[in-house]
């Protein structure tokens, strides 16, 4: 069995570079951390939800006035529901365009 | 331990920075080693064009296919960011060499192989730095470069050759 060529040992034997602050400063060359659009687009959606709501209601509530009981119509589930429809359409938009970012 | 797939994932999905860091430590040392031989040796220009390398990394990372070995994908960027230096600024003056001793009676040591790296033609010295160095396979090496196989091969066994010659303090006999 022949021993291994020390000329190719040498070639193929890279030392270790220890990192001494290199990864440090790559760091601090990188772009500013990105901000999560999702929470923006969120938050703008709660508004729009809120506002679509604010204009809307009366005008919901004096049709259903006619046909419905006013005790069922100022029920907690009612108002809930508007601000659950608002938190879903916000959340389907942040996620559709958060998806969209990354990609 | 994490593996880069995972790391990589992390730093695309919510820019997580201490995967990104992870990944830079990881592979630091295989990359500023290649550049420092592309490099011949120059530690300072090596080690600024490792950080570009990584800075483009962290640009391109949507671009990796896991298919190919991260450390394969960093080595690229970081042949790229070489030669496209190398293409812009004159090369170098090789330095001086040591005056030559019997290479019989002394152990070769990896800065004088950093030396006389300096004495190949830059393909020789990639070639070498990537098959070798890294232990790259000849095809790997041949995507790296955009040269075909055969070309790589060859370009290793000459350089191989030269770098004997040059390491032994023995004289030119060809180009």
């Amino acid at each position: 069995m022949t021993s291994p060529d020390p000329f190719d040992q040498l070639l193929a034997g890279a030392p270790y570079l220890p990192d001494e602050g290199f990864t440090e400063q790559v760091m601090a060359r990188l772009p500013p951390p990105r901000r999560d659009p999702r929470a923006r687009v969120l938050g703008l959606a709660g508004l729009a939800a809120a506002a679509l709501a604010a204009a809307t209601l009366p005008e919901a509530l004096r049709s259903l006035a006619a046909a419905l009981p006013a005790t069922w119509l100022l029920s907690p589930p009612l108002l809930a529901s508007w601000l659950c429809a608002g938190g879903a359409l916000g959340y389907a938009t942040s996620a559709l365009l958060g998806g969209r970012a990354q990609r | 331990m994490t593996d880069d797939a995972e790391l990589v994932a992390r730093v695309l999905a919510g820019d997580d920075r201490r995967a990104f860091a992870e990944l830079v430590r990881r592979h630091q040392s295989m990359v500023r080693g290649l550049l420092r031989r592309l490099c011949a040796g120059d530690a300072a220009r090596a080690d600024d064009l490792a950080q570009e390398s990584f800075l483009a990394a962290y640009r391109k990372l949507g671009t990796w296919r896991g298919g190919a070995r991260l450390s394969t994908w960093l080595c690229a960027i970081a042949y790229r960011a070489w030669a496209s230096q190398a293409r812009r600024a004159p090369q170098p003056v090789p330095p001086e060499p040591a005056p030559p001793r019997p290479a019989a009676d002394r152990a070769i040591e990896h800065h004088d192989l950093l030396r006389a790296l300096s004495g190949l033609r830059e393909e020789e010295r990639s070639a070498l730095a990537l098959t070798c160095g890294l232990e790259l396979t000849h095809e790997e090496a041949a995507e790296i470069l955009g040269s075909p196989v055969g070309t790589v091969k060859s370009l290793v066994l000459r350089g191989k050759e030269k770098l004997r010659r040059l390491l032994a303090a023995e004289p030119e006999t060809s180009p």
